[in-house]
């Protein structure tokens, strides 16, 4: 591998590899050609097909398009900052930038609506009331993984903690969720009064509430207990009378009806949907930076780390104000860090692509909330749930297995397959994160062959896999000896796995590869394409030819000027992978497939490519050079950074992160990722809360 | 898991079947003009099986003669299949009169497993074609207690087969899976002393966050993500106070909801009795809301936990596309004889203009695919029942299968699948004008770039925004 400075390449590296996007609808205009390529991995389910802007039915419903759903509402468009540029931290630095008022995730409501019930009982309410629940929450929509201040729209790209979106189906599902929880809490009299017992006993010197139908004191203490766990703070004294009073009006007749009409609020309330932080005390007299008041820091923590609202001794340390100190925040910290939990969030998988995780792999009972939540971020930043199984009804597709592995995609196996491709990249953060904490450029380089399926067949190109013998099963395999790697430099690299590799169709897809690169691993903001800006037919895949690679193919569609604003980044990159075939496996030649599904051409392929990383052009053989080259561009370790940070806080990093940004580059380059995932909540910053420009 | 039977089968009497069928709306009480659906008011239902049907078991072996009525359009009643149509649908033999088989509907850009391809969204940007109806003022010129009940059980990913573009991006719906829960929708304000509560509660609430929004430490991007909420909050508000009261007590709508209220635990049945008994609670539900007038847009998929299902479906579907599978005929056959008719016997009870709710409905029982084995988007396995009100004919079989193309109606030689979908919207009553995008005829996406489907179907799309011949009126 050699490097040179490429000063035309340079050029485009500044203009577009550093996120500053100084004029997005500039952006938008020039990437006329990208959109097809990354969306065209199979037939069925790309979710990245463009949108039919201003024919799309929202836009066009006046314009005799379909009116479909509630109104939206016509609000004006919230302009979010430009993306942080570069990552520095100098003295006088804020600590963090502006914080918006954020929506809890859909995982996160779930969780809070769930275990407001759980905090001190001790019934496991929480648990038992979690099927009423759940019926429910699903009607609130799924989280879409839109980075929110960079135009991608794609959806899959950012995480569900950046949605910020707020719709008629956000406010109608805590409407009957509430509803729902309401009526089923009041259905069972021992819930009721234990949970009237649990609330009130929260307040301390208050006499726990032992009788039914409650007294109006006891009323008060409930709605004071059980408010401060719903809204995550105490109630003031406004607030707690407002609530009674509506108690009153609803619980006349009816003690139960009353209660439940104060949980449905409760949970439709903005302290239970968003993470208000409005409370804390200016620092340096700023009134534009607050430092978190203890009860807003129990639960900017809670949420960070366990996607949930603070636990009975977090709270307790809200309270006590313990919390406020540095030994206190310690203690707390290195709890939820390494702790498990008694909660019920270990019967509750996250769900992280809207795919669902599988049913039917039921989530380690071992798992710690960190760990659940940690794992989330790794599925998330790697799409790990969002890309579709193989199109084995393509009959070329498979052609091309049947050539070396004739059984491979039969029916009922290739699902099976894509499941264990699936699980390797699993098995492989992990390692890294669990087992052997490792930074991100292990990640990137490793040649650990992690792959745990029942049929290796696939890789059987790889000689390691026979003198290695198969692998038990990876969970036991964390305990178990070393897992032995493939040959050096053949499949270096996450990204050098089958499941990265696969395009769901007979030919691999050197676009959707170079996206993922430069999207995921290098936080290039590549925008999608405007299809309406496009030349007729640009979109089409460039048709086959024996004599052609797919390389070819693609170079040559994307070679005009237009198309180059894009593909003068994504095309290098993913070129480099082109020595592995759209199944994952090595190759030197290409299969092309003729109308009848035989091969009709093999061309020699070509994976050397000139990938531009840190402002420098790197001269790579293939995927694994490149893998290596990734790992050590320091774009690409701040991108690392930057996606956690995205993860945490639910937004794109802006002006003023740059400090907190610097600290977690630091630790992830030099302890690991592990200690990255840990020291986020050690950073200035995190206590604090900054105050967008009003 | 034990399960309680709904006491509503007390107020689903008349409702049970073609036996118990009582004239429903004679016996309402309460004729409030808003409180009744209007006599002609037209349903839709759209039930969705997955993982495709297999050749073998759905497309006739042997036809009676059929009538050539148009350009690839041949037409046989439905009446010369004694025995139904083919072994899977020879339950519904009894309500051939109310039904069409349709066979040769192509999905032009192919699908492979989807969730709402079956209703227009052919994985791409487009709705599906229940909400379209849902938020139509068409159908509802006043606000109902649901727009659309989307029920059902798919555990890949939680959610409904429809999808809504609402909020410019587009968002898959999620799917009551809970009839427990899904009842307490239709009902959720059916007691007038709730609705009056709820109408408080959600009052208070948007104090709340007139409160929040004149916190003087927010930004000014914060201010406007609490005004769009309050946004939200307001129209919730209007549409409790505007919302149209259900025909409580009238016929097979109950008197008191909550006493019939089922008391079915778990959203996840267990077994397969539990799972037959989940469905047609369902399917009472549907109809519940007719007939009170709490909904006119219903979907229901069919899909079981992998567990629960004899042999895993989804394996059987796919294991070959010629050779006999007798376990996924018997599943096929269990989801006709058990839900899909089932639904139709309780539909099929007169209401106030003497027709029934299945005449005045369209129900369509489709597929996310039709061979499974191959994932083809060809021939789409398509069976009706009802006449919309008299704006589809009945009792037909029909194919489109174009037999100049091709000798095989399961690969491309059929018309375009958004034919269907032009006929359901239109048969509820909508206009192009209310479902085309400028420039665009008809509904759904119509294009490929496999070259050889687009040559096939380049011809055809002139006729893409017409609806289905034979079957529209």
């Amino acid at each position: 591998m050699r490097c040179q400075p490429l000063e035309g390449m340079a050029t485009l590296a500044r203009r577009w590899i550093t996120p500053r996007i100084t004029s997005l609808a500039a952006l938008l205009g020039m990437s006329s050609c990208t959109g097809y390529l990354e969306s065209s991995q199979s037939r069925s389910g790309s979710s990245e097909l463009p949108q039919p802007g201003a024919a799309g039915n929202a836009a066009a419903g006046a314009a005799g398009s379909p009116a479909v759903g509630p109104s939206d509402p016509n609000q004006p468009t919230i302009e979010n900052p430009p993306v942080l540029a570069q990552i520095s931290c100098k003295p006088g630095d804020d600590p963090l930038g502006p914080t918006p008022l954020k929506r809890l995730s859909k995982a996160q409501y779930r969780n809070a609506a769930i275990n407001v019930f759980n905090l001190t009982g001790g019934q496991r309410l929480g648990s038992e009331i979690a099927t009423d629940v759940l019926t429910n929450y699903a009607l609130i929509p799924e989280d879409s993984k839109m980075v929110p201040n960079t135009g991608i729209k794609t959806a899959i790209t950012g995480f569900d903690k950046t949605d910020s979106t707020v719709s008629q189906y956000h406010t109608d599902g805590s409407f009957f969720v509430g509803l729902a929880t309401g009526a089923s809490f009041v259905k069972n009299l021992a819930w009721v009064k234990s949970e009237l017992q649990a609330a009130t006993s929260l307040l301390k010197g208050t006499e726990a509430c032992s009788m039914l139908p409650p007294s109006a004191g006891c009323i008060r203490n409930f709605i004071a207990g059980f408010g401060r766990r719903a809204l995550r703070r105490p109630l003031t004294q406004a607030e707690l009378d407002d609530y009674v009073s509506m108690y009153q009006e609803l619980g006349a007749g009816d003690y139960l009806a009353g209660l439940s009409g104060v949980i449905t609020r409760f949970f439709m309330s903005p302290q239970f949907l968003y993470q208000v932080e409005v409370e804390g005390t200016p620092v340096d007299g700023r009134s534009d930076l607050l430092s978190l008041t203890s009860y807003e820091l129990a639960s900017r923590l809670s949420l960070a780390l366990h996607d949930d609202i603070p636990d009975a001794a977090l709270d307790s340390a809200a309270e006590d104000g313990s919390l406020m100190t540095d030994e206190g925040y310690a203690k707390q910290l290195e709890r939820l860090f390494n702790g498990g939990s008694e909660r019920t969030q270990d019967i509750l998988r996250t769900n992280v692509s809207g795919d669902s995780l599988n049913e039917t792999t039921a989530y380690q009972s071992s798992y710690t909330p960190v760990q659940i939540v940690i794992d989330n971020f790794f599925n998330q930043w790697l799409k790990v749930y969002s890309n579709k199984s193989f199109e084995y009804s393509n009959l070329n597709l498979q052609a091309l297995a049947d050539r070396d592995h004739p059984t491979y995609l039969s029916a009922g196996q290739h699902h099976q397959h894509f499941n264990a491709l699936q699980q390797e990249v699993i098995n492989l953060y992990s390692y890294y994160t669990w087992k052997t904490p490792g930074t991100f450029a292990d990640l990137m380089t490793t040649a650990k062959l992690a792959y745990t399926g029942t049929d290796p067949a696939l890789l059987l190109d790889e000689p390691s896999w026979g003198a290695g013998g198969a692998e038990p099963p990876f969970w036991n395999a964390l305990s178990a000896p070393p897992m032995p790697s493939y040959p050096a430099g053949q499949r270096d690299g996450l990204l050098n796995r089958a499941f990265f590799l696969m395009s769901g169709n007979e030919t691999t897809n050197p676009v959707r590869r170079g996206v993922f690169v430069q999207r995921q691993i290098l936080c290039n903001l590549l925008p999608s394409p405007d299809p309406n800006a496009l030349p007729d037919r640009a979109l089409e895949t460039p048709e086959a030819h024996p004599d052609a690679t797919t390389r070819g193919r693609f170079a040559a569609k994307t070679a005009p000027g237009l198309c180059q604003t894009c593909h003068a980044i994504i095309n290098p990159t993913g070129f480099a992978f082109e020595n592995y075939d759209s199944l994952g496996r090595s190759r030197g030649e290409e299969l092309v497939f003729g109308a009848n599904h035989e091969v009709v051409g093999s061309p020699r392929i070509d994976s050397s490519s000139s990938v531009v990383l840190d402002g420098v052009a790197v001269e790579v053989k293939n995927g694994s050079e490149l893998m290596h080259a990734v790992a050590g561009s320091k774009l690409a370790n701040e991108c690392f950074a930057r996606q956690y940070f995205r993860f945490v806080f639910g937004r794109t990093e802006t002006e003023g992160d740059g400090c907190l940004l610097s600290d977690l580059y630091q630790a992830s380059t030099t302890n690991g990722m592990l200690d990255m995932f840990h020291r986020v909540a050690k950073t200035p910053g995190f206590k604090l809360h900054r105050v967008g420009p009003q | 898991m034990k399960m309680k039977r709904f006491s509503r089968r007390h107020c689903l009497q008349g409702l049970g079947g073609v036996t118990l069928a009582l004239p429903i709306l004679e016996s309402f009480s309460d004729r409030s003009a808003l409180a009744l659906p209007t006599p002609a008011a037209t349903r839709f239902v759209a039930i969705k099986s997955y993982n495709g049907q297999r050749d073998l078991y759905w497309n006739p072996t042997t036809l009676p003669a059929l009538t050539q009525v148009g350009e690839a359009i041949r037409r046989a009643p439905l009446s010369t299949f004694p025995g139904g149509v083919n072994p899977i649908c020879g339950c519904f033999a009894p309500y051939h009169s109310k039904m069409n088989f349709v066979q040769g509907l192509d999905v032009v850009p192919g699908l492979g497993h989807n969730r709402g391809g079956m209703l227009g969204n052919f994985n791409d940007y487009t709705p599906t074609i229940d909400q379209v109806m849902a938020y139509s003022s068409k159908v509802y010129p006043i606000e109902p207690a649901i727009r659309s009940l989307l029920l059902g059980y798919a555990p890949a990913d939680g959610g409904s087969f429809s999808y809504t573009m609402s909020s410019g991006t587009l968002v898959q719906l999620p799917a009551y899976r809970s009839v427990q829960a899904a009842f307490d929708r239709v009902f959720f304000s059916a007691n007038p002393a709730q609705a009056r509560a709820q109408q408080t509660i959600v009052d208070r609430v948007y104090q709340d966050y007139q409160g929040l929004r004149s916190n003087p430490r927010l930004s000014k991007n914060d201010r406007l993500v609490v005004e769009r909420h309050l946004t939200t909050v307001q129209e919730l508000q209007t549409r409790l106070k505007t919302q149209a009261p259900l025909a409580l007590g009238s016929g097979s709508c109950p008197s008191d909801p909550s006493g019939a209220r089922p008391v079915v635990g778990a959203e996840v049945p267990s077994s397969l009795l539990e799972i037959e008994q989940y469905y047609r609670d369902l399917c009472d539900l549907i109809v519940v809301a007719f007939a009170c007038g709490a909904t006119k847009v219903a979907t229901l998929q069919i899909e079981f936990p992998k567990a629960f299902t004899p042999n895993d479906w989804h394996g059987h579907s796919h294991d070959s596309e010629t050779e006999p599978n007798p376990v996924e005929l018997e599943i096929n056959q269990w989801i006709a004889a058990k839900i899909v008719l089932e639904l139709i016997k309780r539909l099929d009870v007169a209401e106030a203009s003497g027709a029934t709710y299945l005449d005045n409905s369209v129900v369509v029982w489709g597929n996310e695919i039709s061979i499974g084995a191959a994932h083809r988007s060809e021939n789409m396995p398509t069976v009706m029942f009802g006449s919309a009100g008299g704006k589809l004919t009945t009792g037909n079989f029909v194919s489109y299968w174009n037999e100049a193309a091709t000798k095989v109606p399961t690969v491309v030689g059929g018309r375009p699948y958004n034919q269907l979908l032009v006929t359901l919207l239109q048969s509820m009553g909508l206009e192009a004008v209310d479902y085309e995008r400028p420039g665009q005829p008809g509904y759904g996406g119509a294009s490929t770039t496999d070259p050889g489907r687009a040559a096939y179907y380049a011809p055809l799309l002139n006729q893409i925004g017409e609806r289905l011949p034979v079957i529209a009126v």
